[in-house]
């Protein structure tokens, strides 16, 4: 059973009017003053979402050696890290791939390490002459939307190499267009935690 | 301005701004809780769903409205039930079909089934109207609604494909475990509510609160489409 009230219609405009202007005024207020572009990076991976929805990759934790506290035990002195910070731990085996990439003149194409979320991966490149590269993530789906993915660092040269740890399951990999005069080649090694390695046919 | 307009409008300004410290996104505390495990982990994925359900205050508050009016154990089942089976079938289907809605328009819209049920709790459609929706089928399509959003939030913990369909059972368990956690605690208050105010004076400024609590929850929401 239920057992509405009826309020007469003049109170119910009204209150439904404040509620309205109220809740509108106390709604947009909080996103406007809210902080939402940044949230706080607790889980410190490093990585934070902003309010559209992108991720963005902060520098990673260093230690503040002159303002740890440092502690003495019979083993020695120990400065701890943040617990957990700087680690990833893995539920599955390492692995090392190398691949050989030719581009013709003009080429390009898409290298991508199918990753879970806190995956991580130590990557090496090198090609034999100037390349474009677009090293860059998407979500399974095209999720949030078909145009959306992170891209860590681009740019042109001959080289590049560094470490990942994947803010979100999807593939995280690199783009490579050839902008020398003759066809390249590139070695890619990829090391770490991840499912696999492969290679991404763009069509045409 | 009569008493309870101004009692209410106090009410909705300190409840608002209590609402508005507990934003319910995904923590990263619990996307690096999963990140890097597969399998089957019942406990895991039944607290995540439990904690959602009980810090997710859109939910709560919905659940508020709909059983404010309701007397008696058993209608009170018939209409949660009816909510469960509603956000039990979008959330199973939405995860398993990966369906992804843009959170924003998803918890917009669970704004304003608050806003809904509290403009419903004030006779407010059969003054308009004339006619009030159907209260039954009403709380089962909000409830789809608010199975799309545990969906969404669900899939962006970054769920690993290894043991999917138990844990997601085992979060939807987490999730009808919240409820009633949840439930139970407002049931105790709206108990306590009508021995104090048998003749139920507060239950119209109650609800004007409700339907400024849903307003501001959709339009902060909404917002993030804007900007």
């Amino acid at each position: 059973m239920i057992n509405k009230v009826k309020v007469n219609q003049s109170l119910l405009g009204t209150g439904t009017l404040l509620a309205l202007v109220i809740g509108v005024v106390v709604g947009v207020g909080v996103y406007i003053n809210s902080d939402e572009s940044t949230v706080a990076d607790a889980a410190g991976t490093g990585v934070v979402t902003n309010a559209a929805g992108t991720l963005e990759v902060l520098d990673f934790r260093l230690l503040d050696y002159a303002n740890l506290e440092v502690l003495y035990n019979d083993m020695g002195r120990l400065a701890p890290a943040v617990d957990g910070a700087n680690i990833v731990r893995a539920n599955k085996a390492l692995q090392t791939e190398t691949v050989t990439i030719l581009l013709e003149l003009d080429g390009r194409t898409e290298y991508k390490a199918i990753m879970q979320a806190g995956d991580a991966i130590v990557y090496e490149w090198e090609s034999t002459s100037n390349v474009y590269y677009d090293y860059h993530a998407h979500q399974p789906g095209g999720q949030p939307d078909p145009g959306f993915f992170t891209r860590y660092v681009e740019g042109e040269g001959t080289s590049d190499r560094g470490a990942m740890i994947a803010p979100y399951t999807g593939q995280h990999g690199w783009y490579f267009l050839n902008l020398s005069d003759g066809p390249v080649e590139i070695q890619l090694t990829v090391s770490g935690y991840y499912d696999e390695l492969v290679a991404i046919d763009l069509g045409g | 301005m009569t008493y309870p307009i101004r009692l209410s409008l106090l009410l909705l300004v300190s409840l608002l701004a209590a609402s508005a410290a507990w934003a319910h996104n995904v923590s990263p505390e619990d996307i690096a809780l999963i990140a890097g495990r597969s399998g089957f982990d019942f406990w895991l994925y039944a607290w995540l769903g439990a904690k959602h359900m009980v810090t997710g205050y859109d939910h709560i508050l919905f659940l508020l409205g709909v059983i404010f009016y309701l007397t008696g154990l058993r209608s009170v089942a018939l209409y949660v039930t009816l909510f469960a089976v509603g956000h039990s079938l979008t959330l199973v289907f939405g995860v398993l079909n990966g369906i992804n809605v843009n959170p924003y328009i998803i918890d917009g819209i669970i704004g304003l089934s608050v806003a809904y049920k509290a403009f419903d709790n004030l006779g407010g459609f059969d003054s308009v109207l004339g006619w009030t929706p159907n209260d039954r089928w009403a709380t089962f399509i909000f409830g789809l609604f608010h199975g799309l959003g545990l969906a969404t939030k669900l899939q962006d913990l970054g769920l690993s494909e290894d043991g999917l369909l138990p844990n997601l059972l085992s979060f939807n368990v987490g999730v009808e475990a919240g409820q009633l956690i949840a439930l139970t605690v407002l049931l105790a208050v709206l108990i306590f509510w009508r021995r104090v105010d048998s003749k139920e004076y507060f239950g119209a400024p109650f609800n004007f609160i409700l339907l400024g609590c849903g307003f501001a929850l959709a339009s902060w929401q909404l917002m993030h489409l804007v900007i």
